[in-house]
């Protein structure tokens, strides 16, 4: 069967296809919108593999993203209509799907509170888990000064180095998924972490340096540990991440 | 937004609007996520997201979810891992280490191993790991000798090697980093001239020659070989090491690398058949002339675009522009015979220089440099990896402890110590048996996770950590026992390598490093913290029993293991400061636990322990090791730690007679101790030391400034009852003895002994009061004193406890002056047989009980206790002046009652020697009044006169003009 015959067949390969599909669904062809569930919808599953939502909720999701996909809202069109034939159709589908399935998730808890940032969660993550025992103790001492040491070591990063560390940190991304978000080679990103990560071990020992002093007591203690711990540490915990 | 109600349906927001807070900048819309999705956004716009994203834990989240959505989809095989799902194993991920490098990425995969980018920490450099191996052992160790002999030259054209050794029984080569592609790509650019060849050329034929001043062949020169960077060319990929490892995916596209044949023959043919010699494709050894050959082959081909057909094709090509002495050179290098090619690399190069000057002056040569700035082409298929990630047991510790390894520790250990061979073979059996435990081990940690998948990600980490540990401690171990300053008491190290079994308990592993409290440990460390605290005031105020009683106690009631460790070293330093016979032994348990426990804080306390008990026992070598050690561990301590220091180094100067050194270091100590609150209760600690070196130098004045300070800062620190007060107070009156009546000596001693009570033997008073009494002629009363002491040490601390030896040779002393010379041998006979061998204690003792057996006629055994005291002195590595002046002395009196007055009054000019501006006037007085003796015998009177009037001059000068003393010379001097 040729293309021309079958334009459903290779919906997914033509800006023709999803064209006809928008124009169909937009204009409550049923045919069309069974087209459009058939064929986009299950694309959604494996883009939200990763959230590990039951069945059923993911069938939610599917029957919402549809809903919005083709209803639109009081002060918007259907959200089709604006994607027809740009060859993007697949990926809003994903996109709606995806942001439906991560409030699912942020819903249910499986972040720090709401009122912390991002930020906030990465730095105190860092500041946790690039310490041995011994400094954790020592930290307390210190808390402040430390955290503060994070806290602004992490700002002082450029934003791409903050955005690529909380992706893998925080989100468990690998250099893999960081390089494709990026478009670029997965050595690129491994880099672009490697460099965030010294720099943060570079910084936060400046800052304890210059806001404990060196003649604190402790705080020597604290750095030298540091200095053996940073890297380490850090590439171990780089890895984990503590992801939803 | 909605948030509050459920279902699914009322988590959809119309617009994508804004999350958490208000975030800065708007949150991405769905068309932003949808290029992004597609891959079309800019680098630029993506900065703004991830700026947005900091505060905005949706638009995060969904950040990190395209960009997973995007990886698994992109069909771009540059950034989406190619290697097939059989290599699920994966080998070493970003974050691993080899060695120190730590990973950042895989660059390429060949037939037997891999390249990493990779960062070294310690010098903060990017560079490029490569891991190759072979199964064949033969194989493996030529790999590692050549990656070490590539680490060896440094040479402009030459890829550098900054490392190389053993990692997972592979070899790792860390090298640097070039990004400007290869000579092949360049080449395969065109457009250049045969100048820019040739100049390239050269340089790769330099960087040949360089590898065979150091005996490396090539055994693969090809244009893919040479790297490029800014304008120069280095080779790189040498030896077998180059050749299984492969750069990247090229090697196995051209060159071959056979495997043994079934009958397990290794005939290792390895080469591009382009480029390969004729010797070398018949499975000759290559040789330089091989290389050579490479070089002509790739050359020719760069200048012609094909490879020469042979030796005399190549002599008669012509190229316009080309000079023919090129080609001629070339047609050398290709002969089919090796010895007929040119003689060495460099004598090629001279050949190919001369060609590129001859024309110098008409082409000047364009920038060759700034055309060569390409990508580093990492495209292409990659390779499979034949290898497990779980590597083989054998050989993980290559590097570490292997064949090499342990011969070179066997010779040096045969030879620098005299080692016996059972006592090498138990060494060795048990880093044999450790490495083999740890390989194990670490094996079935990577098979538990990797492909029996019973374990988690995380637990292997902590695992591997675990193992990490370990194998630094064995390599810190080893690297000891090689340092050309070890003494012998390393090698008990290797008996107290951190417990492996750790590693393979998956509950310890996890405990290990998370260190999570139980309740019920959390009790355990409360009670063992307040035993410490008991301990150390007992360290400090006596009553050292009950505190060991509880901790043995808690000993058996304790399951946790780094409690355990830490009461074990509580308990080693209480013995350690009994000078407990067990101390030793107590400690060595005790560190091992602590080592054990990987608890470094506590480490250091045991070997600052062990440290302060060496130096006691005058054990100074080995106090030193350990101090060497102490001072690297805490090199940047403050507070009580850095007190404790300054102390130890003051005490150890101060035992190997740098007094002034000594003197500095408790001067820092003090000003450190007074700045520090918890190091306030040091201070007196301090001054009573420095009180000590200013007597010992003579300033009687400011030893008892110091030593009333110490009383002060003990008292106010502990109390007037306390051990450190009346020490301190006891050292106060043994200074002040000059310069006080005895009468407010004795009494002064005696209120110490009333305050003391139980503690009186341990304050070093009823010594001090017994020698008073001594002097003052009361020598029954003395004797009463020191018997009573005497007693005291045999019972508390045993027969050969310095104390109790030095408790016998003062009751010696005193039977002496009771006229028991019988008494005094037979006590010192005692004293010198206890087996604890300590020589300042021991050759006092010698020089006694030599004058006890002069005394009692016994000549010939006089001299024989000298003899074994001269011994001791002569086997000391420093000199020691007062020791040296006492046998002098000793053998001064000796040579006299023999009646051979020069060979005395040699002895007792040396002892003059050793006493003059280092020992108090008494004791030089003493000196010259045997020298005035030993003259008067030999007949010189007014020799001897006037050494005997120098001698009262002396002891006048120092206000000691009528001590007994004193009186003895005036009679030697009336018997004249």
């Amino acid at each position: 069967m040729s293309a021309a015959e079958d334009p459903v067949g290779t919906l997914a390969a033509l800006d023709a296809g999803e064209l006809w599909l928008a124009a169909g669904c937009s204009s409550g062809d049923r045919w069309a919108t069974r087209e459009l569930e058939s064929t986009l919808l299950p694309a959604v599953v494996p883009a939200l593999a990763h959230l590990r939502l039951e069945a059923a909720v993911l069938e939610d999701i599917k029957q919402i993203t549809l809903q919005r996909l083709l209803t639109g809202s009081p002060n918007t069109s259907a959200k089709i209509l604006e994607y027809a034939g740009r060859g993007r159709l697949r990926a809003l589908v994903k996109v709606v799907a995806l942001r439906l399935g991560v409030d699912i998730i942020r819903r249910r808890g499986r972040e720090p509170t709401e009122s912390a940032t991002p930020d906030d969660w990465l730095v105190e993550r860092l500041s946790t888990g690039m310490l041995s025992p011994e400094s954790r103790a020592m930290k307390t001492e210190h808390t402040h000064a430390f955290k503060e040491a994070f806290g602004v070591a992490v700002q002082e990063l450029s934003d791409r180095a903050r955005g690529v560390l909380r992706l893998h940190v925080l989100h468990q991304c690998t250099i893999d998924e960081i390089g494709a978000l990026h478009g670029v080679h997965r050595s690129t990103a491994a880099r672009w972490i490697a460099e965030a990560r010294d720099s943060i071990g570079n910084r936060v020992r400046r800052h304890l340096r210059s806001s404990l002093g060196l003649t604190s007591q402790g705080v020597e203690s604290l750095l030298e540990s540091l200095d053996s711990q940073v890297e380490l540490s850090l590439s171990r915990l780089l890895p984990r991440g503590l992801g939803s | 937004m909605n948030g509050e109600h459920d279902p699914v349906t009322s988590t959809v927001p119309d617009t994508p609007g804004p999350a958490v807070g208000d975030p800065a900048g708007d949150c991405l819309s769905d068309e932003q996520l949808v290029e992004l999705a597609c891959g079309t956004s800019s680098l630029g716009w993506l900065d703004q997201a991830h700026a947005h994203a900091a505060t905005c834990t949706r638009c995060a989240a969904l950040l990190a979810e395209v960009g997973r959505m995007r990886a698994r989809e992109s069909p771009d095989p540059t950034t989406v891992d190619a290697r097939p799902p059989s290599l699920s194993l994966r080998p070493l991920a970003v974050g691993d280490r080899i060695a120190r490098f730590v990973i950042e990425d895989e660059l390429g995969a060949g037939g037997m191993g891999v390249v990493y980018s990779a960062y070294d920490p310690i010098l903060d450099r990017r560079l490029a790991v490569k891991l190759v191996g072979d199964h064949r052992r033969s194989e493996q160790a030529r790999l590692l000798r050549e990656a070490q002999a590539m680490a060896r030259i440094e040479h402009d054209n030459v890829v550098r090697v900054f490392e190389a050794g053993e990692f997972d029984g592979k070899v790792f080569i860390a090298m640097e980093v070039m990004e400007g592609g290869d000579l092949r790509q360049w080449i395969r650019r065109g457009e250049h001239s045969w100048r820019q060849i040739v100049e390239l050329f050269v340089q790769a034929g330099r960087g040949l020659d360089a590898a065979h001043e150091h005996g490396l062949v090539h055994r693969d020169f090809k244009p893919a070989n040479v790297l490029l960077d800014g304008g120069r060319a280095r080779v790189s990929d040498f030896g077998a090491v180059g050749f299984i490892s492969g750069r990247d995916h090229r090697i196995t596209s051209d060159a071959i690398v056979d495997e043994p044949d079934a009958g397990g023959a290794v005939t290792t043919i390895v080469g591009t058949p382009r480029y390969m010699a004729p010797e070398q494709a018949r499975g000759d050894t290559p040789t330089a002339a091989s290389d050579q050959y490479s070089f002509a082959v790739s050359l020719y081909e760069a200048l012609t675009g094909q490879v020469p057909e042979s030796s005399a094709q190549c002599g008669s090509t012509a190229v316009a522009g080309v000079p023919r002495a090129v080609f001629r050179c070339l047609a050398r290098a290709l002969a089919p015979d090796p010895g007929a090619r040119h003689p060495t690399m460099a004598a090629m190069v001279v050949v190919l220089e001369r060609a590129l000057s001859r024309r110098a002056r008409r082409i000047r040569a364009s920038l060759v440099g700034g055309a060569l700035v390409v990508g580093l082409g990492l495209g292409g298929i990659l390779v499979p990896l034949p290898s497990s990630p779980c590597a083989s047991p054998e050989d993980e510790l290559s590097g570490v402890w292997d064949a090499q390894r342990r011969a070179e520790l066997q010779s040096r250990l045969a030879d620098g110590r005299q080692l016996g061979d059972a006592e090498w073979s138990r060494i060795a059996r048990t880093i044999d048996d450790y490495a083999e435990s740890w390989g194990h081990i670490r094996h079935e940690a990577c098979l538990d996770t990797r492909v029996r998948a019973e374990v988690s990600e995380s637990v292997l980490d902590r695992r591997m950590a675990c193992l990490d540990e370990r194998r630094i401690a064995l390599e810190e171990t080893l690297a000891l026992l090689l340092d050309d300053r070890a003494s012998g008491r390393e090698l008990e190290l290797v008996y107290e390598l951190p417990d492996l079994s750790v590693c393979d308990d998956l509950s310890a592993v996890v405990s290990d490093v998370a260190l999570p409290l139980t309740e019920e440990h959390r009790e355990e460390v409360e009670r063992a913290e307040r035993a410490r605290a008991q301990a150390d005031l007992a360290l400090i105020v006596g009553g050292v029993d009950p505190a060991l009683e509880s901790i043995d106690a808690l000993l058996e009631s304790t399951s946790w293991q780094p409690t355990q460790a830490y009461l074990l070293a509580t308990r080693a330093r209480l013995l350690l400061g009994q000078k407990s016979q067990q101390a030793l032994h107590a400690w060595r348990g005790a560190y091992e636990a602590a080592v054990r426990s990987r608890d470094a804080e506590l480490q250091l306390l045991l070997e600052m322990a062990v440290v302060d008990y060496l130096i006691g026992t005058n054990e100074l070598d080995d106090a030193g090791f350990w101090m060497s050690v102490v001072g690297a561990r805490a090199r940047r301590k403050q507070g009580k730690r850095a007190v404790q220091l300054a102390r130890m180094r003051a005490s150890l100067a101060r035992a190997e007679g740098h007094l002034a050194a000594a003197r500095d270091e408790l001067e820092a100590g003090i000003v450190l101790a007074k700045a520090s609150d918890s190091a306030k209760v040091l201070l007196d600690v301090l001054y009573g030391d420095l009180g000590g070196v200013e007597m010992e130098q003579g300033n009687t004045e400011e030893a008892l400034a110091a030593t009333e300070l110490a009383v002060a800062a003990a008292t106010e620190a502990y109390g007037a009852g306390s051990l450190r007060a009346l020490r301190w107070r006891t050292n106060l009156v043994s200074m002040s003895l000059s310069r006080r009546d005895s009468s407010w000596v004795e009494r002064e001693l005696r209120e110490i002994l009333a305050t003391a009570g139980s503690l009186q033997y341990e304050t070093g008073a009823s010594q001090l009061l017994a020698m008073v009494l001594r002097i003052e002629g009361r020598a029954r009363e003395a004797y009463a004193i020191d018997e009573a002491r005497s007693d005291w040490c045999v019972s508390r601390l045993g027969p050969t406890h310095p104390q109790t030896v030095e408790s016998l040779g003062s009751v010696a002393r005193d039977l002496m002056l009771l006229g028991d010379t019988e008494g005094a041998e037979a006590m010192l006979e005692r004293a010198v047989a206890a087996p604890r061998d300590v020589p300042g204690v021991s050759v006092q003792l010698l020089a006694d009980l030599s004058y006890a057996r002069r005394e009692n006629g016994d000549l010939e055994g006089a001299d024989e206790a000298l003899s074994r005291a001269d011994d001791i002195v002569a086997a000391s590595p420093e000199s020691r002046p007062r020791w040296e002046a006492a046998l002098h002395q000793e053998r001064g009196m000796l040579e006299l009652a023999r009646g051979r007055p020069r060979l005395a009054a040699e002895a007792f000019r040396r002892a003059l020697a050793a006493t003059v501006g280092r020992a108090p006037p008494a004791h030089v007085a003493v000196a010259r009044l045997g020298l005035a003796r030993a003259l008067r015998s030999d007949g010189q009177p007014e020799q001897a006169r006037a050494e005997a009037q120098r001698a009262l001059a002396g002891l006048a000068d120092a206000d000691d003009g009528d001590s007994p003393l004193a009186r003895e010379i005036l009679d030697f001097l009336g018997e004249q």
